[in-house]
């Protein structure tokens, strides 16, 4: 411990004393001004850091789960309690952080010259440097506070990220295998759904806890006690019918049929995504049915089968168990067909638009809650699915599909949550 | 329950359930055939030694192995039900001798797989019993001369009728051996033996019932054309109905064990009038096992919480190359327990009581009256004895345990597919795939040996 403190009195002080800093800090904001050169700060610092945190990232995986995210109980949270918060998460956060640059800095060189993907790397190391300087003396409230400050900037900094990322992993096709990608895109989005949980849980945390707050009785940071499915889905449901009567000019439905009074504890954001993807996908596949435009409905065509007479309601059921919920929705969307069904958990594989090969480069920006700003297209980025399992699988939950060609699509969403305190 | 150690203790309780044993050579009853006459009954080779467990039989296993070394000739649909073309003597006579040449190659096979397992697990007397049953029949049919005329085959016909006979007790027998020998082997490599031993079960009993089914058809009218049925190939199979016919008889069983308790009613949606080729026994036997092990659960849930029975949404769906059947019910889900020996035949917590219930399966020359009641409630079945319909008809009080696991073989067999997913507390879907047996040769291929 003392070791460690000397050396990073050191690297602040060097860091400190040099006009580096003054760089770092003014551009901070700003992801366009991260470009293709080395990062302005020496390596020799920076290695530092990641060279301690190294040896966390070998010796065990940062892991947390549900209970410790509400293991303080109900804001507000006193101050002593939110400072040692911050303390763990940090840790864990840095750990995180070290692991996806060492990750990326063992890509093919090639690939890290790629504008898009060398931008995340830079601003990857842009924040390994924020976090550990920020939190380097975690005592009182201020101290947490400038903290919290530096999560936010890191929680903004990263959210245009994905698409970025996909970018780049798209341009670079020819310099790595699918199944790399797919391994990495696995670790990292893994990761980053943790660092993001962590730091905006924190963040939210502190502020329930402000002196003038009201006591909320119903979120503990990011953790809604009273998440109702059903409402998340009648809200998604009613978005997405915009979305589609502006591309198709016709308004799915979705009824619930077992399950409207289910209340869970879980964070709102990742089940709000998950059920976006999965909800996106049923109301697309019904529609094209309807319309006679996937395969299923043109095989019906074909042999004289009945064909679907009008756009079907996706049948959500919801079913609280004994470790959290399950959540069914049943789709008359014509069904999967069997050679996509192995691809659809892999990345960069989207079916909409396929006749254009570089689909991805002319179209759509992702749905709202991957950006934080506007989206309003079905789809594009071909993430949505292993990006919901990545979300849906962090706390042991699972999401399982079974399809029955020329019908449709049963998807089991499984979400693990421990009771409500 | 008795232990462990007196179940294995080389104490032979094969005699009280096979009537006909390898150390008879006649049987009280004589068999029926389809025809409802009485063949003349061969005597079992009665040179055969009466074990085959001898030192002589290492030394002779140079003829099993000459067939090993042999591969066996895949099979297709098409040479089975010979679609549409016109039956000759030659045909016929060119059936028969394929069938006498595949039976011992495969047969061979196997064999030479169960005389690589431990020699613990082979001693199990199920096993054994297997065994001697196969390497009896293997010599059986390997010795029978090369068929020349129609009447080498109906005397050929007559041996393969005994031998199904022989071997419809096979199925309890090995599944009996295989949880009292679960301890002894690992449980993947046995369920990858069962499965191997199945299938190329089902492959061999295809074929051989095909044959004689031909045989018979050709010597009833010499004109005869395949059109609507041939043997177990239904080519216009209603699937509707199959799945109605099903329903009869599982709800009457059901009912018969649980008296006064409601069983959910089905409701049909999708492409109900869906015909197509298909291996009906084998249909109606998944069939059949979905619906009881729905009806069972939900019977099981109203006896514990006394809500009526929410009804059963059975879906029939047309697809390009299968027929899809999903039942989807509110029967309370599978404990998750249960959910990774689901389809295993090696059981976890429950393997001993399923081996309790086995010995309590009918076996058909013992008891052909008892199964005729069952069968005169499904009616629209024909009255084929064959080792499916034992099972088909057992009580609802044997739960055996290989229900989905042997759904699991028949559907595969044919290039289909089953899958299971139960919602915790709520209920189940069943995915059933089954594949339309249509002149596409890639899906018709019997080459599983």
């Amino acid at each position: 411990m003392r070791i460690r403190r000397r050396i990073s009195l050191s690297i602040d002080f060097a860091v400190r004393s040099s006009s580096i800093r003054r760089r770092i800090f003014t551009c901070s904001r700003q992801l366009s001004k991260f470009s293709l050169e080395e990062p302005v700060f020496t390596n020799f610092d920076v290695n530092e850091v990641i060279g301690l945190y190294a040896r966390t990232v070998t010796t065990k995986t940062s892991s947390f789960n549900f209970q410790d995210l509400i293991q303080f109980g109900r804001p507000p949270i006193p101050d002593e309690a939110l400072i040692q918060n911050a303390r763990t998460i940090r840790e864990i956060i840095l750990t995180s952080l070290s692991r996806r640059t060492l990750a990326l800095r063992s890509l093919p060189y090639i690939m890290v010259l790629n504008p898009n993907i060398s931008q995340i790397y830079n601003i990857y190391l842009h924040s390994v440097n924020m976090v550990y300087d920020s939190g380097a003396e975690l005592e009182t409230k201020e101290d947490n506070d400038r903290f919290v400050e530096a999560l936010q900037n890191m929680v903004d900094t990263h959210t245009n990220a994905i698409p970025t990322l996909a970018k780049g992993f798209a341009e670079s096709q020819t310099y790595i295998s699918g199944d790399v990608t797919n391994r990495f895109l696995d670790a990292h989005l893994h990761d980053r759904i943790g660092t993001r949980l962590l730091s905006k849980h924190h963040i939210a945390l502190t502020k329930q806890s402000a002196p003038n707050q009201r006591p909320d009785s119903r979120f503990i940071g990011l953790v809604d006690t009273q998440l109702s499915p059903m409402e998340l889905c009648r809200e998604i449901t009613l978005f997405l019918s915009d979305v589609c009567d502006l591309q198709y000019g016709i308004r799915p439905s979705m009824t619930i049929d077992v399950g409207e009074d289910v209340r869970v504890d879980y964070i709102t954001e990742h089940l709000e995504y998950i059920l976006t993807e999965l909800l996106k996908n049923s109301f697309r596949a019904t529609i094209e049915q309807f319309l006679g435009m996937t395969p299923a409905s043109q095989y019906r065509i074909k042999h004289n089968l009945q064909q679907e007479s009008a756009v079907y309601p996706v049948v959500v059921t919801i079913v609280r168990t004994a470790s959290g919920v399950v959540i069914r929705l049943r789709d008359r969307g014509g069904g999967i067909e069997e050679d996509n069904l192995k691809r659809i958990w892999g990345y960069s594989e989207s079916t909409f638009e396929e006749e254009e090969r570089d689909g991805f480069k002319t179209l759509n920006t992702p749905p709202p809650s991957v950006t934080g700003t506007g989206g309003t297209s079905m789809g594009g980025l071909g993430y949505g699915l292993p990006l919901s399992r990545a979300y849906a699988e962090y706390f042991g939950g699972s999401i399982d599909l079974e399809t029955c060609f020329g019908w449709g699509t049963d998807v089991y969403l499984t979400i693990n949550s421990p009771q409500a305190i | 329950m008795r232990s462990r150690s007196t179940l294995l203790d080389g104490r032979c309780t094969i005699s009280r359930c096979l009537p006909l044993s390898l150390y008879r050579a006649r049987t009280t009853r004589p068999l029926e055939n389809h025809h409802g006459q009485t063949p003349v009954r061969k005597r079992l080779n009665s040179d055969m030694p009466a074990s085959t467990v001898s030192s002589r039989h290492f030394y002779q296993n140079e003829t099993l192995l000459d067939f090993v070394a042999r591969s066996s000739r895949p099979v297709s649909l098409r040479q089975l039900a010979f679609f549409g073309m016109k039956l000759t003597n030659d045909k016929i006579i060119q059936s028969a001798n394929f069938v006498r040449q595949e039976l011992p190659t495969r047969m061979a096979h196997r064999i030479h797989d169960m005389q690589s397992l431990p020699y613990s697990i082979v001693r199990n007397n199920h096993i054994s019993y297997v065994y001697e049953l196969y390497y009896h029949s293997f010599n059986t049919i390997r010795r029978f001369p090369v068929i020349k005329t129609v009447d080498d085959n109906d005397r050929f016909c007559d041996v393969l009728r005994e031998l199904l006979a022989h071997h419809t007790a096979v199925i309890p027998h090995l599944v009996m051996g295989v949880i009292e020998c679960s301890d002894l082997i690992d449980s993947k490599r046995m369920d990858n033996f069962m499965e191997s031993m199945l299938r190329s079960r089902i492959s061999r009993r295809v074929f051989t019932e095909q044959h004689i089914a031909l045989t018979d058809a050709f010597l009833k009218d010499p004109n005869f054309k395949p059109t609507e049925q041939v043997g177990q190939v239904f080519f216009q199979c209603s699937a509707a109905d199959v799945v109605r016919q099903c329903d009869t008889l599982a709800r009457s069983l059901t009912q018969s064990s649980h008296e006064g308790i409601p069983i959910p009613e089905l409701v049909f949606e999708g492409d109900v009038n869906t015909k197509f080729a298909c291996v009906a026994s084998h249909l109606r036997y998944m069939v059949g096992e979905i619906l009881r092990n729905t009806f069972e659960a939900s019977a099981e849930r109203y006896q514990a919480m006394g809500n009526p029975p929410a009804p059963v949404l059975v879906t029939i769906i047309d697809a390009p190359q299968h027929v899809t059947f999903r039942f989807s019910d509110r029967a309370g889900g599978i404990p998750p327990e249960i959910i990774p020996y689901l389809w295993s035949f090696v059981k976890g917590p429950r393997s001993m009581i399923r081996h309790h219930n086995f010995k309590q399966v009918p076996v058909l020359e013992a008891i052909v009256e008892e199964l005729e009641t069952f069968v005169a409630v499904a009616r629209g079945q024909r009255k084929r004895i064959s080792s499916l319909t034992s099972l088909t008809t057992r009580s609802p009080t044997l739960r055996l345990g290989m229900g989905l696991p042997m759904c699991k073989i028949y559907a595969e067999f044919w290039g289909g597919k089953i899958a299971v997913k139960s919602i915790e507390g709520f209920g189940c879907d069943v995915f059933l795939h089954i594949s339309k047996l249509g002149n596409e040769s890639r899906f018709v291929q019997m080459n599983n040996i």
